[in-house]
């Protein structure tokens, strides 16, 4: 009887106290950001998950994806985009595949930086045409309009999820690889 | 059907017991107004019922807006569960208490108690949370303060880098994080100098709260000490990370569970801390380049 007037009197303190060890459990041993999910983690790491992503056109060409979301003209929403960047979940990470492929990606140059290591910079410009442009999902109405902003489509897409983190000892962000899907048409 | 629906509201008006009681119902619904929201839906809602039922005092402690206010509170923060700030799933909790405490017989002291324990969680979860993803050992600040557009102007003022280098550090980040390659990394200009006060910054402040934690879960209600030590956490914290609804909603459980004594001062920081909102840094920056 006394624990479930403790109960009824702190009810609210034990859902808070079940909510934070979900989200502790799911930001330490699956890819939920400690920042959100009501586990009260925010401002204890940099470490940040990113979505990148790879486009494959039907002619085998593959191509650099900007994955961007917006309220407006890309098919893709922010707050999905956000949801699915803090908790990358594989059937998020699917279903923003398949807004891709649906979308037409507009092609946006890419600046090197001058700040990147050395090996990946080389990379780069041995890639030069793979990385030179960054293809953003866009909504056209038709495909004339597309096509005069040389937007593509692409048949498949290969969704990567890495993690960023700064490294005090030489001062660096640096990213490192956690999983991958593929998505089809 | 307007008229037989106010009627219906009417009935559930209660009068406040206690001026206490008062200060805490405005208080919240105060802060529902200015940073209830979670996006356009659940704004539009929040701006017309808590600032009509400020509006109208006699309605400050209606049960069934207080649980209209929950219901919209949880049914669109639970839609954005993943992108929501954890301060407004405290603003839920806070909420739920209230109606809880509307819909049911229990006293003032459930609010006092509660909010208590709700504070010394937050700060205890918060502390687990950073001890757990390494917050002991050096970085955090340091890399936040090099890449967080939100502090790049304080890092400009601290190592002189021109603030240009530091815009420049974000984009090479965002080309980074752009890149299927992995182990590929980004280097940002800082010095040692830097490292080390933004490190001992970092240590003050887990320790800091978890002091707050300790007092708020094991000290005794009547206890001042913990009060104190919130009100120099929030304006300490606050005015470095400017997460003005965090701050809000600490204060707001403060007063809650305060003495009488303590209360103008946690009124005094809730009105101090909507500062805030001044763009410090910018004001700093423009002036030191435009004289």
């Amino acid at each position: 009887m006394k624990i479930l007037k403790n109960i009824d009197n702190y009810l609210i303190c034990y859902i808070l106290v079940v909510v934070g060890l979900i989200q502790l459990y799911n930001s330490q041993f699956d890819t939920l950001t400690p920042w959100k999910g009501g586990g009260f983690g925010m401002f204890s790491t940099n470490k940040a998950t990113n979505i990148t992503a790879v486009g494959y056109q039907k002619n085998g060409d593959s191509v650099l994806i900007k994955v961007v979301g917006s309220k407006f003209n890309v098919p893709i929403s922010n707050a999905f985009l956000t949801s699915t960047k803090n908790y990358p979940k594989k059937e998020n990470l699917r279903k923003l595949g398949m807004q891709i492929i649906h979308s037409h990606l507009k092609p946006t140059t890419i600046e090197f930086p001058s700040n990147i290591d050395e090996r990946t910079l080389k990379h780069m410009y041995d890639n030069k045409k793979f990385y030179e442009l960054a293809y953003e999902p866009k909504y056209y109405e038709n495909d004339d309009t597309a096509l005069a902003e040389e937007a593509i489509k692409i048949e498949r897409v290969k969704i990567m999820v890495y993690e960023t983190d700064f490294f005090e000892d030489n001062y660096i962000i640096k990213k490192k690889f956690l999983n991958e899907i593929e998505v089809n048409f | 059907m307007a008229y037989s629906l106010l009627t219906v509201l009417e009935k559930n008006n209660r009068d406040f017991e206690s001026f206490s009681e008062e200060v805490i119902f405005k208080f919240s619904l105060v802060l529902l107004v200015l940073d209830g929201s979670t996006g356009w839906g659940l704004d539009i809602f929040m701006r017309i019922i808590c600032a009509l039922m400020l509006a109208f005092g006699s309605f400050s402690k209606n049960k069934i807006l207080w649980l209209l206010i929950s219901l919209l509170l949880l049914f669109f923060n639970s839609l954005q569960f993943y992108i929501i700030d954890n301060h407004k799933v405290l603003f839920v909790y806070w909420v739920l208490l209230i109606t809880f405490y509307l819909w049911t017989d229990k006293d003032l002291y459930y609010l006092k108690s509660n909010s208590k324990i709700l504070i010394g969680l937050v700060m205890l979860f918060a502390v687990t949370q950073k001890i757990i993803n390494g917050f002991g050992s050096p970085g955090f600040l340091h890399g936040r303060f090099l890449f967080d557009s939100r502090f790049m102007l304080v890092t400009h003022f601290i190592i002189d880098t021109p603030y240009e280098v530091l815009a420049n550090n974000t984009n090479s980040i965002s080309i980074l994080k752009l890149i299927p390659r992995d182990h590929s990394f980004v280097s940002l200009t800082s010095t040692p100098f830097m490292g080390r006060i933004l490190y001992a910054f970092q240590l003050f402040g887990l320790v800091f709260e978890g002091l707050v934690a300790a007092f708020f879960l094991f000290s005794k209600k009547k206890s001042n000490a913990k009060d104190i030590l919130l009100l120099i956490f929030c304006i300490g914290t606050y005015f470095i990370f400017p997460v003005i609804g965090f701050s809000s909603i600490l204060l707001i459980l403060g007063i809650a569970q305060s003495s009488k004594e303590m209360r103008k001062y946690y009124i005094i920081t809730f009105i101090l801390i909507q500062f805030i909102k001044v763009p410090w840094q910018q004001i700093i920056f423009y002036l030191n380049n435009s004289l």
